[in-house]
């Protein structure tokens, strides 16, 4: 089976998130109307898994992204949809 | 002397280094990323040169610390064959690789910053006042409160800005341990050599370096 594992990567609470304060200067910026909204920037991942157990791919999908997408000191995340396909 | 300059694909400062380090003295060569000929214990001194390794992607030194050479570099250092030296995104690497403690995360003005700044080294009996030139837009160091607490016990903080010019943790610019002969730096000491550099203080760096640790191993 193949599932396709869609995850977002956040700042941990706490960390400067430097990205976001810009983008919501920007859109302050762009119409004082909108005043100054909260943004976080993160990241998204894609990436398909396969095997013929969901929890073996599940495990599989997991290392990956802590592994390869976040780095534990900074960053946390979270598993937004598994699709299979 | 023999040094190392590795390569990933995305660094862009290992001519600098070879320059550099040529004028000084030492006898470089290359070392690319996935090598599988190459004995490190040959060398003195590996340094992780800086650059964008892997492009950059997903972070700063992120996946550099799943090639081949790093595997090589762990074992080095557990065999305290030499010193590693990570410049700029040498350092990223090592701290992604955790060889060094902490992390290197965008500046918080949210620029790509590169000027010259003011620095001070501070190693047991070596006090020196140092003037470098940084480029980089991933500098501001950051470590969790037990990192931080590790980078304080062992005294690895040797190299701090004078202004806090990134909003790195408590003006961090450069650790060492001592322990594992580890140095990483976000500042280019192989861009402060040559007369025609606004700087000379890069000599004084390497100089630090030999004194103090390759002449020692």
């Amino acid at each position: 089976m193949l599932y396709r594992y869609k995850v977002i990567v956040k700042l941990k609470n706490g960390v400067k998130d430097a990205r976001g304060e810009a983008v919501s200067t920007v859109i302050k910026n762009i119409n004082s109307k909108y005043q100054c909204p909260n943004v976080s920037v993160g990241k998204y991942f894609e990436f398909d898994i396969e095997d013929i157990d969901a929890d073996i791919a599940k495990q599989k999908a997991i290392n990956i992204i802590e592994e390869v997408f976040i780095n534990p000191i900074l960053e946390t995340y979270y598993i937004l949809e598994v699709e299979t396909l | 002397m023999k040094v190392g300059i590795v390569v990933f694909p995305g660094t862009n400062c290992e001519e600098d280094t070879y320059r550099a380090l040529k004028f000084l003295g030492f006898n470089c060569s290359y070392i690319f990323h996935n090598e599988d000929i190459v004995n490190l214990f040959d060398y003195r001194m590996i340094i992780l040169a800086g650059g964008f390794s892997f492009g950059d992607y997903i972070a700063s030194g992120r996946l550099a610390k799943f090639s081949p050479i790093i595997c090589k570099i762990k074992e080095y250092i557990e065999n305290k064959a030499g010193l590693v030296l990570g410049i700029c995104n040498g350092f990223q690497i090592l701290c992604e690789a955790n060889l060094l403690p902490g992390v290197l995360t965008f500046n918080n003005n949210n620029k790509f910053i590169s000027k010259s700044v003011n620095l001070k080294l501070n190693y047991k009996t070596w006090d020196l006042n140092l003037n470098l030139p940084i480029a980089h837009f991933e500098g501001n160091f950051y470590a969790n409160k037990n990192d931080f607490k590790i980078i304080k016990e062992k005294k690895m903080d040797f190299l701090k800005y004078n202004q806090n010019i990134n909003g790195s943790m408590d003006f961090i610019a450069g650790l060492y341990d001592n322990n594992n002969c580890i140095i990483g730096l976000m500042p280019h000491p192989e861009r402060a050599i040559f007369e025609y550099s606004k700087s000379q203080d890069g000599r004084l760096f390497f100089e630090f370096i030999k004194e103090n640790i390759l002449l020692k191993i």
